[in-house]
């Protein structure tokens, strides 16, 4: 597979990777590189990418795995820092970008399931089919329906609670 | 669009059974002006998906090029092959010199050891030379 064969599948969904990365590490820069690392994995692998049944599918897991492996090193780095009692400052960061609205849905996405959290974006940010939705999450499209509903269920309530404790 | 439809509808969105259609209509109905204020609490939700999705990604990607790839791999194998060629003749040339260094340490032993049984004939003939002498002698006394 030449260069160009290979950007042809993947530059159409570079966006929704972006964003897919953004609703999990929350900054925009981090969600930049993540793409930057799944592009070169993908491109590392570019002669199995067609063996794949959706190569948009791999390429969504790949990035959805590659975002949670970030967070898992941030995590145990966070633990580090606050052990030797130290200011955060990726903390404090992100205390900043939240303020805007976009990020406070993010973050109340990020207290979903992984997996409500990836159908919710993938229909809601990207409003993909559920067929579509189902090939990208290995699940048939009842369970899609199913785990998108108590995504909704649970935002809303979150939503709700926090609605509420603005308004008091 | 009237409350109790858009709240017909919410119900149906949170129960996961809206169609693409029917949420774009609910993201424009709150992404207007005349929100219900029973409402309003969802106008973020919508409002922050609708913002999501506009978000792109800025800046380049580097996707190294296939051709360059491909010619430090065979650069690569090229490389280890010549080396593998040197280091194998190298041994190869290495050993015959040994085996013939041997051959000629033991040629040169067994020309001395020969050497030394020459002398040693030689030696002993030079003494039969006296028994000749002896014989000569004893003849012309005792005829």
């Amino acid at each position: 597979m030449n260069q160009r064969a290979f950007l042809d599948i993947v530059l159409p969904i570079k966006d929704s990777l972006y964003r897919l990365a953004k609703s999990y590490l929350i900054s925009s820069d981090e969600a930049q590189d993540a793409v930057q690392e799944v592009f070169l994995k993908l491109w590392k692998n570019k002669e199995s990418i067609n063996n794949y049944t959706s190569p948009k599918a791999f390429a969504f897991t790949m990035t959805k795995n590659y975002c949670l492996d970030r967070l898992k090193s941030k995590q145990a780095s966070t633990l580090k820092i606050v052990h030797t009692n130290f200011e955060n400052r990726t903390n404090l960061d992100k205390h900043i970008e939240a303020k805007d609205e976009v990020s406070i849905l993010f973050t109340l996405m990020q207290k979903l399931p992984e997996q409500q959290k990836l159908i919710l974006h993938l229909r809601d940010v990207e409003q993909y089919e559920f067929s579509e939705i189902a090939k990208i999450t290995n699940s048939s499209q009842a369970n899609v329906r199913v785990t998108l509903s108590r995504a909704r269920k649970k935002i809303k309530e979150l939503l709700l609670k926090q609605y509420n404790h603005g308004v008091q | 669009m009237e409350y109790s439809k858009i709240n017909d509808l919410l119900d149906l969105y949170f129960k996961g059974n809206t169609t693409l259609d029917q949420e774009m209509s609910l993201r424009t109905y709150f992404n207007s002006e005349g929100v219900d204020d029973r409402l309003k609490p969802y106008t973020v939700l919508f409002n922050t998906f609708d913002k999501a999705a506009q978000d792109v990604f800025e800046g380049s990607l580097l996707i190294p090029e296939k051709t360059r790839f491909n010619q430090r791999w065979w650069l690569k194998v090229a490389v280890v092959m010549i080396s593998i060629i040197g280091v194998a003749g190298f041994m190869y040339s290495n050993s015959k010199a040994i085996q013939e260094r041997e051959a000629l340490a033991a040629l040169k032993q067994s020309k001395d050891a020969m050497y030394l049984m020459a002398s040693q004939f030689n030696k002993a003939t030079k003494t039969l030379s006296l028994v000749d002498q002896f014989q000569e002698t004893k003849n012309k006394y005792l005829k």
